[in-house]
C-alpha cells in the first residue's frame, strides 16, 4: 500500500462526487497518458510537509468535468472554462489531501498544463500514484514529495 | 512603477550575476514569445499572509546556456532534468527573495518547471508586476502573480 492510497482514492471519489455529481472508480495498473491528450493540474502542499498533487486527465474527460461543472451544453466549454473547471477540482481535492498531511501546511494555487505542456516539478520524487477510471476514461492522482537531497 | 519592480530588478541582477556571472538588464520592451517559440517556465507558490506566485519565463535556447553555465557542461552533455533544475533553482532563488518582502509568515513551494509556448497556466491569479530583462540577446521576464478573491459561481 502506498502513502495514503486509501485516503487519496477516498478524497478524489468524494470531490467528484459532491461536486460533480460523477462516480469515478480506482483502477488497477498504470494508465500510459500522451501529453498531447492530457490536462494536467497541480497545488502545492508547503510546511511541515512539502510536495505536489497532480491531476492528469484526458481531455474528453476534462470536457464532461466543465461541462458539469459549469451546466454548459455539450461541446460549449470555452479553454478558459477548462482551465477554471481543472483548477478548482484540483484545489478541492489537495484541500482534502493537505489535511491528512502533518501540519502547518498551507496549499497553493493550482498551476495546469494543457494538452502538449509538460509540467515538472525537479526537487520531488514520486509518493502515491493513484489510477482512477469513469466510463471507460482512464485519469490519475499523484502526490510527489520533497526529494531528499543526495 | 509597478509592485516591488525595484526590487526583482535588483534581485535578478544580483543572482544572474553571483550564480551565473551573468550580466542582465531590464529593457523596456515587454517579452512577447513569438508564436512557437519555446519557452521554460519556472515558478514557485508563495502562501500564507500573502498568497501568490513568482514565474521566470525564458526562451528554451536561454535555459540551455543557462544550464551549461551553471553545471559546467556543454549543452551537447545537458538532459532536459539539468534544464529543469537549473531553472528550477534560478526560479526558487528569485521567490526566495522576494518572499522576503512579503508579510509574515509565508511560505515558498518548491519550483515548478514546464515546457510551453503560451506560459504558464494559473487560474485565479492576477498578473501585478513583469520586468523583462535580456542577457545575451535573448529576452526573458520575472512576475509576480497575486490569487485573485474567490468568485461564487461562473454564472
Amino acid at each position: 500500500m502506498q502513502f495514503l492510497e486509501k485516503e487519496i482514492q477516498q478524497c478524489t471519489q468524494l470531490v467528484f462526487s459532491t461536486l460533480l455529481s460523477l462516480e469515478v472508480h480506482p483502477s488497477p495498473g498504470q494508465h500510459e497518458s500522451s501529453s498531447t491528450d492530457t490536462v494536467t493540474g497541480s497545488v502545492q502542499i508547503t510546511g511541515k510537509w512539502n510536495g505536489v498533487i497532480l491531476l492528469a486527465l484526458p481531455s474528453s474527460l476534462v470536457n464532461t468535468v466543465t461541462e458539469t461543472l459549469f451546466s454548459l451544453e455539450p461541446g460549449k466549454a470555452s479553454t478558459d472554462d477548462k482551465k477554471d473547471a481543472v483548477g478548482e477540482l484540483i484545489n478541492m481535492i489537495g484541500g482534502n489531501i493537505k489535511a491528512l498531511v502533518p501540519e502547518p501546511s498551507t496549499l497553493s494555487v493550482p498551476l495546469l498544463a494543457l494538452e502538449g505542456q509538460s509540467l515538472q516539478f525537479p526537487a520531488t520524487e514520486m509518493v502515491t500514484h493513484c489510477q482512477f477510471e469513469y466510463k471507460g476514461k482512464s485519469f490519475s492522482l499523484s502526490l510527489r514529495g520533497q526529494a531528499e537531497k543526495p | 512603477m509597478q509592485l516591488y519592480e525595484t526590487e526583482i530588478c535588483e534581485y535578478t541582477e544580483s543572482i544572474w550575476k553571483n550564480i551565473l556571472d551573468l550580466e542582465v538588464k531590464k529593457i523596456e520592451e515587454n517579452y512577447c514569445p513569438a508564436e512557437g517559440e519555446s519557452i521554460l517556465a519556472g515558478c514557485v507558490h508563495i502562501s500564507g499572509e500573502w498568497e501568490g506566485t513568482i514565474a521566470l519565463d525564458c526562451p528554451a535556447e536561454l535555459a540551455k546556456k543557462i544550464t551549461s553555465i551553471m553545471f559546467k557542461l556543454t549543452e551537447d552533455e545537458l538532459s532536459s532534468d539539468l534544464i529543469q533544475d537549473a531553472l528550477g533553482e534560478l526560479t526558487n532563488m528569485t521567490g526566495g527573495n522576494i518572499k522576503s518582502l512579503l508579510p509574515e509568515p509565508c511560505y515558498l513551494s518548491l519550483p515548478a518547471v514546464t515546457m510551453t509556448e503560451y506560459g504558464l497556466k494559473i487560474p485565479g491569479s492576477e498578473l501585478i508586476t513583469t520586468v523583462t530583462f535580456k542577457c545575451w540577446g535573448y529576452k526573458f521576464k520575472v512576475s509576480i502573480l497575486k490569487k485573485k478573491e474567490p468568485v461564487a459561481s461562473k454564472n
